[in-house]
């Protein structure tokens, strides 16, 4: 990098500010979605040829400020001084230059080469605010170039003042920000100090580092405080805070920022006419119907039904021609492959993996359009906005409710919607209890063992109260984390309303198809390879003998000339099921089962259980599919009433087991794809691992009171 | 400056001038002794129960929160209240911010520094968070959060008891 034709610029801006809209118009479809390293910071990058240079844009996360607070804005600032742009582009929202050019003052004191986008220059327009834009240059001591990605308008004059400022033709970064003289005296006194120092030569600025100290900034608190040079700097440091203290009443981090909004309010006294107040704004009056006191709540609840029925039930039809088509392409490689073990392999390990990692792609896809829609149009703080509250008594944040919900349909998508999150300690809260909002292939099981033993009119009640059961379990396990492992903490709720505004169809787009991306890359291998692992596991080893046995049962049946066809067919099924249900057995998964059945016994539950638990650990609605084989019955799913009366029918099964089994089935450890997809999310084993044992613990536990209780009564 | 009763501090006093309610208010106001043009005086505060001690002239008399907000008072005092006190429609200063840690970092970096005027807009369906217009934008925040930023009155919105519910 950093040759003669190659920049590197990074793109800096508020959310909201349209900055991912300006960054798609700059490389167009031309970028890559990855992490910033170490956090679970997505960043966008994406290359330009222009008038022979190539610009690497890099989208650097919305934040409204560079504090340590927020990983977002740490992640923003190491980039800056550790990668060295060779430019900034500083995207601000021209409607709302106050709060944006706060930001800006940072950018400054960071003393990098920057440009000054004033972004939705088409709404200003229409506005008829007027911004002097050569006087904005001069105070700010950057260019400004006014820019619409709605218009797009600006885009190449933007281009061509990168090319300028790396050519050396236009001046940038021409004036410090200055504060008051009690504060600059302070600055150079520190800086002097850090000047002499020869450990921090170079990399970091010395200004900058004054600042932050003064700012009480932690990380460069304790940056400094692993150097020699602290032992001078700290008593500088003490006795300015003290002096501010007593002049003022005020620390010299309150009174930095006072000064810097107090440059930004006269920089706009000087270069902005605004026109005579309007009676009210289109997003006020949006607002006072979609958040007001009597219509928000109805409103949100029908706004989240909406995505929910999208993203579950139209997201049903492409899903089953996913499957359709894998169960199509299974056949045919069926038809091609005719050694029994590679064909097994082919087609019930690798084709079946693949289809189990695609057929998630509808309800991704779909999910992430709705949610990049709420978040385009500034929805999705309203939403937040108005169900905070009760969230908030949980622990919660308002913007966990989204996920949550998404629970209900599949913990996969739920978990990637977290990411609207931004504090580490409500996204891990959250996807901890997602878990427990029943997903939707946890239904057969609960159909299946309702149908078996309960009546028709209670079933239904029952299997409310499992949803029910399950949303407590949840609300409660929030409060438990939050007051043990996150202290409490949550992300404050200081955050903008941003105007309403329609997104552009390109943003969209684009973002819906990173997400689903970024699945299909990193959870999508470790899906296929774990589908693969659990096909062995319940085929291998395989005993010979046995179904050696049973394959001369069904020799002798074919052979016997008494029989009639039909009759032989019939025998022959049964001995075939019978043989899968050995094969189960004897496989490594049904040792397993075996295995651990002493830790289900408390539940009431027998082997035959336990190893339909096991294996839904595959996917959820394998657990009916397996106690079908183990029952001998072939391939009877939850509607069957052949296998609804073996469970009945079972003497070492009573409603309490049956209760039992449902609350276990609600609680225990989603399915591997969500697991995988939690790990990935999460970025930590300590949290997969809580993950794990905790839906295990907790389900356990449930299940033992339920059924000793049930047991009492029932 | 016009105020609320309800945000008297103690040992202040101040002068009726209107009771902004229904019928209600009024009857209750005026079954308390009290009529327009009195002169009152905070002689106290009782967090628990939420009334209002006060004195009229020489005459000890207490009267709930609910009521004390409805009551318009004359008075020369700068009164300073935090943020999560103020009703829909009044437009503040901010004082003082004593929030610690994140959350005043937050506040800060939004702009809620000394000197800058915001208005309370609506609060959310359920009464919390609320939200609040400065500087041109909309910023909500917990009432929890609002606790800590301290403010003083640029004007009163005197409707919003009587119609301030469809905000």
């Amino acid at each position: 990098m950093n040759t003669d034709k190659e920049i590197l610029v990074a793109l800096a801006g508020n959310p909201n500010s349209g900055k991912t809209s300006i960054f798609n118009s700059l490389v167009g479809a031309n970028q890559k979605v990855g992490n910033f390293s170490g956090v679970t910071v997505e960043k966008y990058s994406g290359k330009k040829e222009y008038n022979g240079y190539t610009i690497t844009f890099v989208d650097l996360p919305g934040t409204y400020s560079l504090t340590a607070y927020s990983p977002e804005e740490v992640v923003a600032r190491n980039f800056i001084i550790e990668e060295k742009p060779d430019l900034i582009v500083n995207v601000v929202d021209s409607t709302n230059l106050e709060r944006n050019l706060f930001l800006t003052t940072q950018l400054m004191d960071l003393e990098c080469k920057m440009i000054v986008a004033l972004n939705m220059s088409d709404e200003i327009e229409r506005k008829n605010i007027s911004i002097d834009t050569n006087q904005l240059n001069r105070l700010l001591g950057a260019p400004t170039v006014q820019t619409s990605a709605a218009k797009k308008t600006g885009i190449d004059e933007l281009l061509d003042k990168i090319i300028k400022i790396k050519k050396g033709e236009l001046e940038t970064n021409t004036h410090k920000l200055f504060y008051s003289d009690n504060l600059e005296e302070q600055i150079e006194k520190i800086k002097q100090t850090i000047d002499s120092s020869k450990h921090l030569n170079g990399k970091y600025n010395a200004r900058w580092l004054s600042i932050k100290l003064l700012e009480n900034d932690k990380i460069v608190y304790n940056l400094m405080r692993e150097n020699p040079v602290w032992i001078k700097i700290n008593p500088i440091l003490s006795e300015a805070i003290t002096r501010f203290e007593n002049k003022f009443d005020s620390e010299p981090e309150m009174l930095l920022t006072e000064e810097r909004y107090s440059l930004i309010r006269g920089a706009i006294k000087e270069t902005v006419t605004y026109p005579p107040k309007k009676k009210k704004s289109k997003t006020e009056f949006v607002d006072s119907i979609l958040i007001n006191r009597i219509t928000g709540l109805p409103i949100f609840l029908f706004f989240m039904w909406s995505i929910f029925q999208l993203t579950f039930t139209l997201g049903d039809y492409p899903m089953g021609l996913i499957e359709d088509l894998f169960a199509f392409l299974g056949d045919s490689a069926a038809a091609l492959i005719s050694n029994p073990t590679a064909q097994s392999i082919v087609v019930d390990g690798i084709i079946a993996g693949v289809g189990g990692v695609l057929v998630f792609l509808p309800n991704i896809l779909i999910l992430f359009l709705c949610l990049s829609i709420m978040e385009g149009t500034g929805y999705m703080a309203r939403a937040a906005f108005v169900v905070d509250k009760i969230m908030h008594k949980f622990g919660l944040h308002g913007k966990s409710f989204i996920p949550m919900i998404t629970g209900f349909g599949c913990s996969v998508p739920a978990f990637m919607a977290t990411r609207t999150l931004k504090s580490e300690s409500d996204r891990i809260t959250t996807m901890l209890i997602i878990p427990f909002m029943s997903c939707s292939a946890k239904f057969p099981v609960y159909v299946l063992i309702t149908g078996a033993f309960f009546a028709t009119k209670t079933a239904g009640n029952v299997l409310f109260g499992i949803y029910i059961f399950g949303v407590g379990i949840a609300l409660l396990s929030a409060k438990l984390f939050k007051k043990t492992i996150f202290d409490d903490e949550s992300e404050p709720f200081v955050m903008e309303l941003p105007p309403y505004r329609v997104p552009t169809l390109k943003t969209l787009i684009m973002q819906m198809w990173f997400k689903a991306a970024l699945y299909l890359r990193k959870a999508g291998t470790i899906i296929l390879f774990a589908s693969v692992l659990i096909w062995i596991s319940t085929n291998y080893p395989a005993n010979e003998e046995v179904a050696q046995q049973y394959d001369n049962q069904i020799a002798e049946v074919q052979s016997n000339n008494q029989l009639s066809d039909e009759a032989k067919e019939e025998q022959i099924a049964v001995i075939e099921n019978n043989k899968l249900k050995s094969k189960l057995e004897y496989s490594a998964a049904g040792y397993i089962g075996k295995f651990v059945e002493p830790f289900f016994a408390p539940l009431g539950f027998d082997w035959r259980l336990s190893i339909s638990l096991i294996n839904g650990f595959a996917a959820k609605e394998i657990v009916v599919s397996t106690m079908a084989t183990i029952y001998a019955l072939g391939d009877a799913d939850e509607s069957s009433s052949a296998l609804r009366a073996s469970l009945s029918n079972d003497p070492s099964y009573t409603v309490a087991t049956a209760l039992a089994l449902m609350i276990f089935v609600l609680l225990y450890i989603p399915c591997f794809a969500a697991t995988v997809v939690f790990h990935k999310e999460s970025g930590k084993w300590k949290w997969t691992l809580l993950y794990g044992t905790y839906s295990v613990v907790i389900a356990w536990v449930m299940a033992f009171i339920v059924y000793n209780i049930s047991s009492l009564f029932l | 400056m016009l105020n609320r009763l309800e945000n008297l501090p103690t040992h202040k006093r101040g002068r009726i001038v209107k009771v902004d309610g229904g019928n209600g208010a009024l009857s209750n106001f005026e079954s308390l002794g009290l009529e327009i043009g009195d002169e009152v005086e905070v002689t106290g505060k009782f967090p628990h129960n939420g009334a209002i001690p006060l004195r009229k002239e020489n005459e000890d008399l207490s009267i709930g929160k609910g009521l004390a907000s409805k009551i318009i008072i004359d008075t020369d005092e700068e009164i300073i209240i935090s943020l999560d006190k103020a009703k829909v429609g009044d437009q503040l200063k901010v004082v003082k911010v004593k929030s610690d840690g994140e959350i005043r970092r937050r506040l800060l970096d939004m702009g809620l520094v000394k000197d800058a005027e915001l208005e309370i807009v609506r609060s959310a369906p359920l009464g919390d968070p609320i939200e609040v217009m400065l500087n041109g934008f909309n910023l909500s925040l917990r009432l929890k959060e609002a606790e800590g930023i301290f403010v003083k009155f640029v004007d009163l919105n005197q409707e919003a008891n009587r119609n301030g519910w469809y905000k």
